[in-house]
């Protein structure tokens, strides 16, 4: 450039054009620094988060179900780990697999070759190979280093006792919801709260830093229960096999402590299987007959009625009640004994032998309003207060409504209804000196508190009654125990079905007492329908009750209280040992 | 200018302590999320030993073995001889 030009070039160029330029500069560091400010402070939330996002986010921290244990603390229902293995295959180059890991895999998951090739080879981005396998196999899977195979841990709930639990623990639905038994009346406290953390992951999904906790995960409480895990296997073996013996419909065992309340069994059969979701489709099958299902309980009521007799002292145990031949007219009805043989019968012998004219004479001497309050109280019609979906109350109607013929059937049973566990449950005022006790799944340790009903003389008087049934003459002969007092009550009713009573279809039951002397538990049985030979209480129900409740007595080591009477027996037959 | 200096070798010391502490912090994070994931196992493998303790124990498995492999059978009221142990003190 020569000067020339130069100074013709400053010259030339107008002021305006400097200006202009450091003007439009000027502009466009102010645009700059708007921006800057917008981003920063205008903007600066949603931009942030969205940085955020790229490298961090939220996890899920697992919280567990709860354990579910029998008194002993062994486990009835457990919640396992289990592992669900799925596959990326846009992550994955199906030929630069080595064959020989894909046949490893093939084996581990027990898939076929061919199929794992045809799943791996779809066009997406999430295949499921295989649902819950094993944590062990898992680790394995994961060993052979595939790309884009993954792993996903979910809990799978399992019930160790299978069938002879299956209707007091119930079971869950596959989002660990309970949906039957004691895991859906308990699945506040079974339930486990997820929780939410947050956390960074660099480009390898390493995690980086720690964001912190959102919300802790809570596990679910576990809870132990009153059941023993014996007892009830036992109960639901003996409940099973009577099914078998006599062809029944079906028959259920309860099992209660009358010191603390608590039930330690509760067994029906038939059941279903509570690890094999495919099983709960019969749904007839799922509901927990023992407490679920109301009956007529039969002659098992009678005891009730010669209480509140005694009671009102309309009676004492040797009142002698004619029972005439046997046949007791009321209305249009006639109630009958099966087998009368005499026709003169002291109230114990009304119990011993079970008669229904005799009953029904000694029910009417009371107003309906005394006999109703002495049953209600003993929980008849009552809700039975027990954390248990769907548990009966029976059904007991008002006294005002009760014709003559209606509190001649109740005073025997008929025409008022329960569940099984409820009868059991009644029988405690015999066992604790005229108290209703009430009942738990829930372990405890402590002695129940009762609520009066009788007066322990009355109460003590009808044990006495009840002793005599399980010995000679006695309706419950086979249900005596070597070496135990048992006190005890047969009931075999006429099944009602629609309305009125079908013939040939029998309801067998026995509801039991031992240790007379120190009582400590009620076991009640209840065969449904037993079609094979007789149906009798005496030959049917009576046998199962001594079976169950002598092996309850040994496994709880309840000391026998009959030897020294049986020992003096001997000595009177044989002189001083 | 001494005090530029003195603030100078801070300013690098802090952050250069600034870095190591975020290394170490990463390390320590991926520690404690091992860590975690082995509470986690052993967790499940807790349950995984319970469940297969009473499977193993349950009262029909038992009983299954007792009687089809050692030959055992319940005894019943014949088999069963009741002892009487008078009280302490009682008279013979």
């Amino acid at each position: 450039m020569t000067p020339k030009s130069q100074s013709a070039l400053t010259i030339r160029l107008p002021v305006w054009r400097a200006r202009l330029l450091v003007t439009l500069m000027f502009l466009g560091f102010m645009a700059l620094a708007a921006r800057a400010l917008y981003c920063q402070s205008v903007n600066k939330d949603f931009l942030q988060a969205e940085a955020e996002k790229r490298y961090s986010r939220m996890t899920t921290l697992i919280a567990t179900r709860g354990l579910i244990t029998d008194r002993n603390g062994e486990a009835l229902a457990i919640s396992t780990a289990v592992e669900t293995v799925s596959a990326n295959p846009s992550h994955l180059e199906l030929d630069k697999v080595p064959p020989e890991k894909l046949l490893r895999l093939s084996k581990l998951l027990s898939m076929d070759v061919k199929v794992i090739r045809r799943i791996l080879s779809e066009k997406k981005q999430y295949v499921l190979l295989k649902r819950q396998i094993a944590p062990n196999i898992a680790e394995k899977v994961i060993s052979l280093e595939i790309p884009g195979v993954h792993l996903k841990t979910e809990y799978k709930r399992y019930y160790p006792n299978g069938e002879a639990t299956a209707h007091l623990v119930g079971f869950t639905s596959r989002e660990h919801v309970g949906q039957e038994g004691l895991e859906y009346s308990y699945q506040s406290t079974l339930a486990g709260k997820p929780g939410s953390r947050r956390i960074k992951k660099n480009n390898k999904n390493q995690v980086i830093e720690e964001g912190g906790i959102i919300s802790a995960a809570e596990n679910g409480n576990d809870l132990e229960l009153s059941i023993d895990r014996t007892l009830q296997y036992m109960a639901f073996s003996e409940a099973k096999n009577a099914v078998l013996e006599h062809e029944a419909k079906s028959a259920s065992v309860v099992i209660l402590d009358v010191v603390t309340g608590e039930i330690l069994a509760v067994a029906n059969w038939p059941s279903f299987n509570p690890n094999n979701r495919s099983t709960f489709e019969n749904t007839a099958l799922l509901r927990n007959s023992a407490i679920v299902d109301q009956f007529e309980p039969g002659s098992t009521m009678k005891p009730f009625t010669i209480a509140a007799a005694l009671e009102g002292k309309f009676v004492t145990p040797n009142t002698l009640i004619d029972i005439e031949d046997g046949r007791l007219s009321i209305g249009r009805r006639t109630i009958t004994d099966d087998h009368p043989e005499e026709s003169l019968l002291t109230v114990t012998q009304i119990i011993q032998r079970s008669s229904n004219v005799g009953t029904v004479k000694i029910g009417q001497m009371m107003t309906s309003q005394y006999l109703w309050e002495i049953l209600s109280q003993s929980g008849f019609g009552q809700s039975p207060k027990l954390r248990f979906p769907g548990g009966a109350s029976g059904s007991l109607r008002s006294p005002e409504k009760w014709r003559d013929i209606d509190q001649a059937t109740i005073s025997y049973g008929m025409g008022v209804s329960g569940s099984l566990l409820q009868l059991a449950r009644a029988y405690s005022i015999f066992a604790r000196d005229g108290m209703l006790i009430p009942v738990t799944f829930e372990k405890r340790i402590q002695v129940a508190e009762g609520t009066r009903v009788i007066s322990a003389d009355t109460a003590q008087a009808v044990l006495k009654m009840l002793e005599t049934v399980t010995h000679e003459k006695g309706t419950g002969l086979s249900a005596a125990i070597p070496g135990y007092r048992v006190a005890g009550k047969t009931g075999t009713a006429k099944v009602a079905s629609e309305g009125s009573y079908a013939h040939g279809k029998y309801r067998s039951s026995f509801v039991g007492i031992a240790p007379v002397s120190n009582p400590r538990l009620i076991v009640a049985v209840m065969i449904e329908e037993p079609s094979l030979g007789s149906y009798y209480a005496s030959v049917v129900a009576a046998p199962v009750f001594r079976k169950v409740m002598e092996e309850a007595l040994n496994t709880l080591g309840i000391k026998p209280d009959a030897l020294v009477r049986e020992q003096e027996a001997k000595r009177d037959v044989q002189g001083p040992v | 200018m001494k005090l530029g200096l003195i603030l100078f070798v801070l300013l690098i010391t802090s952050a250069i302590s600034l870095v190591t502490a975020r290394h170490d912090t990463r390390k320590l994070v991926t520690e404690l999320e091992v860590e975690r994931n082995k509470e986690l196992q052993i967790r499940q493998e807790r349950a995984r030993l319970v469940t297969e303790k009473s499977t193993l124990a349950t009262p029909s498995r038992i009983e299954r073995l007792a009687i089809k492999k050692l030959g055992m059978k319940y005894p019943n009221s014949k088999d069963t001889i009741l002892l009487y142990s008078p009280p302490v003190g009682a008279k013979q």
